[in-house]
């Protein structure tokens, strides 16, 4: 039942179509047989190939039924014709062949457009070796009404297939095929144009291409397919009026070449640029899930900086407290056996349990330092700076330093000063023990947001790139890591310029 | 409830068939007292000497009673629920079609002629009424699409009967026997419908049909005052308004087509008096398929929305009404297929606009919200006449045929916005359906 219903429905809609676009298609080239291939053929592409092939029959009986009308009253008068579509069905049966394999809008469009070529490419070997008109008429008519009609159909077909999804799922779907801003500019294009049209027409003919192109380009460029079939559309029957007005475009050949050529150019601008549209969004997609690692990269490396920092204080607290004050204790207690009066024997034992604690106090007090600099929890960071220059005694080796401290504020961040701090440090060793140089700068400055250090000296420099051994490629993961700058230059000597931001938690990528 | 289920399917099954045979019936009576004079008109215009400025005076008021009419009474007909209201209207109806035939100056042509335009208005709330209270929302297309072929059955009865009585009795007769059968079916009509099922002791068809969407709308119309409801399921609602401006330009080409249309096939084509009309009932004809087709394919493809099946159907307007335009010959069988197909793809958005609107204010208000778009309509209609006229003499009929095409392409392009924002947000936003 309604599957007979449908049937019959879309027959009678059919026929009622196809009959009107006859009749147009006759006004324009007074000729019954091309207007059959004119516009009806763009209408039974676009709906051989988006309906299902249980509607063939109907389709192909009413439109079987018409063609024997019109030849019945003489308003077309070969039998030839007839076969027109049957040939259609070979483009649309291929079409639907591939259909599911491409999912994409456009490529679907493309795949119309294809189906449009190939049909008239067949109107003109079979029907068109017998009809009277020249191939190349019959080529064009058949190209011209597919490359009017068939993208246009396809985009109601879409929207109102999507209407009904949505009305079904109950859920806005993104990227309607249509949108109210496309329905509202296209109007507004078309009745500038005609409006401009009926003023100007006969003067200024050769306008008129003007006036139909620069709509396509226009709304295929801000809309893509959408409004370039739309707009290809608009500008047929806006030639139409033309032609009905000024009579301009009176060769059908002209008309044809001209509608078609406005509609391709319409329809595959606006391919184009859906097809970048989307090359774009994936682009964009790209690009943030980048920028979204990028930051997610930063962010662990700046948590394993931290927690590295607060490790190395929580050992430092353990030695300080726990082994510091044990030592100590040995320290008393080998004193203690020191003075009770046991012989030579203990004597030299306990001497040697103190030399050893010694050495262990030593060695820790070492550590601790290196762990955890103490001079940074006593101290402002330029005094810091200068009580670490002042432990390395350059004075006494000859060598000339100099320590330029000019931040207009301390860092706030613990992080940084720390990471200043031991960049100096483990700066200063190096050039300490391998630079031999005899003058060594120290600058840090501030350039809005980024902290400036550079370290200089006129030794032998290095061989690079730079060995493990040196611990500065340690330091310079960590800068990177930090959003920081790291920069080594070797002329007459070695320069290293660092920059850190100021602001480590709002920095940019 | 003290009604077994089994006596409610029964009651209903016989109610819903017996009110739409009364409702076709009624209606199409309606359309004979209507149309009775347009197809006497070619002889009238000769033997009352009118011009075409008077014939399109008459329609334009005629128009505009029978729009304002449709309103008022819409209002009266919801607040009463009245049973007789549409039996006597029609009997009224009659009784003035026949007192026109006596009619010899303008004046009085006039006078009541706009009377019967303001009877005319008392048919179709009842039944807007009755339709929305009977039937739920996933069937009424198809319903309301049989009700809706009384349109076409009184409107290519009329033209067939009136060109037979005028050609063989003289254009008085043409007048005289439709008011006959008003008065009858008017009085016949009285007796024949009922209210809505609530006041014959059955549950709402929401209920009874377990629609989802129906129930929703039953949900969504709590009871309000009149005054309420017309503010704000009416005049407030941006579908309706929305709806209304594509009723005006669909009853322009209507009514053009319908008025002029002979008149143009006579004019232009050289069609005689009597195929001119057959053609006219082709028109008719069209229109039956067109609003069957349109009520039950938007049923059964789109579950109930009207708004997709009245895009389809415009864009076939607008390329039939071109079609026509540019007509190419005059080839009277082509010229015929034309009209037809006018009338296939004229009423089906004609019934799908006043159904949607129905279905997109509340649920009480059915006869008022019709009522409220016949103003759009008829004002449609109004232009058709004297303004249309106007057009005419200065552009021919070129002009008129440009006006409807452009009006056709207009009717889509209003539809659009509201199908994409006005409907589905309303849709969206309210329950979904769960089946």
């Amino acid at each position: 039942m309604r599957k007979i219903g449908l049937t019959l429905f879309l027959a009678m809609f059919y026929s009622l179509c196809w009959l009107a676009l006859w009749s147009i298609s006759f006004y324009l080239t007074q000729n019954g047989q091309q207007a059959m291939l004119l516009l009806p053929q763009g209408l039974r592409l676009a709906l051989m190939t988006l309906l299902s092939r249980r509607y063939w029959p109907a389709m192909l009986a009413s439109e079987m039924a018409i063609g024997l009308w019109l030849h019945s009253e003489q308003l077309q008068t070969h039998w030839v014709i007839l076969l027109s579509p049957w040939l259609s069905l070979i483009p649309a049966a291929w079409v639907q062949h591939v259909w599911r394999r491409f999912t994409l809008y456009w490529q679907r469009l493309l795949l119309l457009l294809g189906a449009v070529a190939g049909n008239s490419l067949l109107q003109m070997a079979v029907p068109g070796l017998w009809l009277s008109s020249p191939l190349s008429q019959t080529l064009l008519a058949s190209f011209t009404g597919g490359i009017l009609l068939t993208p246009f159909i396809y985009l109601i077909y879409e929207y109102l297939k999507q209407q009904h999804l949505q009305n079904l799922l109950a859920q806005e779907i993104p990227d309607p095929p249509l949108r109210t801003s496309l329905l509202i500019w296209c109007s507004l294009f078309f009745a500038l144009a005609v409006c401009l049209q009926m003023s100007l027409a006969p003067e200024v003919e050769r306008l008129l291409i003007i006036l139909v192109f620069l709509p396509n380009v226009v709304m295929a460029y801000a809309f893509g397919w959408q409004g370039g079939v739309l707009a290809a559309v608009l500008g047929s029957l806006m030639i139409t009026v033309t032609r009905q007005m000024s009579g301009a475009f009176h060769d059908l050949l002209e008309l044809e070449l001209f509608l078609s050529t406005q509609a391709l150019l319409g329809i595959g601008l606006g391919i184009a640029i859906s097809r970048q549209q989307q090359l774009a969004s994936h682009l964009n997609r790209y690009r943030l899930q980048l920028e979204q690692e990028l930051h997610t990269r930063r962010q662990l490396t700046e948590r394993l900086v931290h927690t590295e920092e607060a490790v190395r204080k929580e050992i430092a607290r353990e030695l300080h407290d726990e082994i510091g004050q044990n030592i100590t204790a040995i320290q008393i207690q080998a004193m203690l056996v020191d003075r009770t009066p046991h012989g030579p024997a203990t004597h030299v034992a306990a001497k040697q349990i103190g030399e050893l604690s010694q050495r262990i106090h030593h060695t820790t007090r070492q550590l601790l330092r290196q762990l955890r600099p103490p001079v940074l929890d006593e101290m402002a960071l330029d005094k810091a700076l200068h009580h670490l220059a002042g432990e390395f005694a350059f004075a006494q080796q000859n060598i000339d330093f100099q320590l330029d401290y000019r931040l207009p504020a301390v860092p706030t961040d613990d992080t940084l000063i720390f990471t200043l701090y031991r960049l100096v440090q483990e700066l200063l060793n190096n050039i300490n023990k391998h630079a031999s140089a005899t003058r060594v700068r120290v600058v840090l400055t501030q350039q809005q947001q980024m902290l400036v250090l550079e370290v200089s000296d006129n030794g032998i420099g290095f061989n690079q790139p730079v060995k493990e051994g040196f611990g500065l490629r340690g330091i310079e993961e960590r800068v990177r890591a930090l959003g920081g700058e790291w920069r080594l230059e070797q002329h007459q000597g070695t320069r290293i310029i660092v920059k850190l931001p100021t602001d480590l938690q709002r920095t940019p990528p | 409830m003290n009604v077994t289920a089994a006596q409610v399917d029964k009651d209903y099954r016989y109610w819903r068939v017996h009110l739409l045979m009364s409702m076709v019936i009624g209606y199409a009576a309606f359309y004979l007292t209507r149309k009775s004079v347009n197809f006497a008109m070619p002889v009238m215009q000769l033997e009352l000497g009118l011009t075409k400025g008077d014939i399109g005076l008459l329609g334009t008021l005629f128009y505009l009673a029978y729009g304002g009419s449709k309103f008022v009474s819409g209002i009266f007909s919801d607040r009463t629920g009245a049973r007789w209201f549409m039996g006597v209207g029609l009997l009224m109806t009659g009784v003035l079609n026949i007192a026109f035939a006596f009619c010899h100056s303008l004046t009085a042509l006039l006078l009541v002629w706009t009377l019967n335009g303001f009877f005319q208005g008392w048919g179709w709330p009842p039944c807007a009424r009755l339709l929305t209270h009977w039937y739920s929302r996933n069937e009424r297309g198809f319903w309301w699409g049989c009700w809706n072929t009384s349109i076409n059955i009184g409107g290519a009865a009329v033209p067939l009967l009136s060109g037979i009585l005028a050609a063989t009795w003289g254009w008085q007769a043409a007048l005289l026997v439709p008011g006959a059968i008003g008065i009858v079916l008017g009085i016949w009509l009285c007796r024949q419908l009922r209210g809505t099922p609530q006041e014959q002791g059955l549950p709402t068809v929401g209920e009874w049909r377990r629609d989802p969407l129906e129930l929703r709308q039953e949900q969504q119309s709590p009871p309000m005052s009149m005054t309420q409801i017309l503010r704000k399921t009416i005049l407030q609602n941006r579908t309706i308004w929305l709806l209304g401006v594509s009723y005006v330009l669909v009853y322009l080409i209507r009514i053009a087509l319908n008025d002029w249309g002979n008149i143009w096939l006579a004019e232009n084509h050289g069609v005689n008096l009597l195929s001119a009309n057959a053609t006219l009932s082709l028109f008719e004809l069209g229109g039956l398929l067109g609003a069957l087709f349109a009520g039950w394919g938007s049923d059964l493809l789109f579950r109930g929305q009207r708004a997709p099946m009245i895009l389809l159907f415009s864009l076939g307007l607008f390329l039939t009404v071109t079609a026509l335009w540019l007509a190419p010959v005059h080839h009277f069988g082509l010229l015929a297929l034309s009209f037809f197909s006018i009338g296939f793809f004229v009423f089906g958005p004609q019934m799908l606009i006043g159904l949607a609107a129905t279905e997109y204010s509340h649920k009480d208000a059915a006869g008022t919200v019709t009522g409220f778009l016949g103003l759009f309509a008829y004002l449609g209609a109004a232009l058709a006449g004297w303004p249309l006229a106007i057009v005419m003499q200065h552009y021919g009929w070129s002009g008129f045929f440009a006006v409807l095409t452009l009006a056709s392409a207009c009717v889509g392009l209003l539809l659009m916005p509201m199908m994409m924002a006005g409907i589905s947000k309303r849709e969206l936003s309210a329950t979904p359906p769960d089946n």
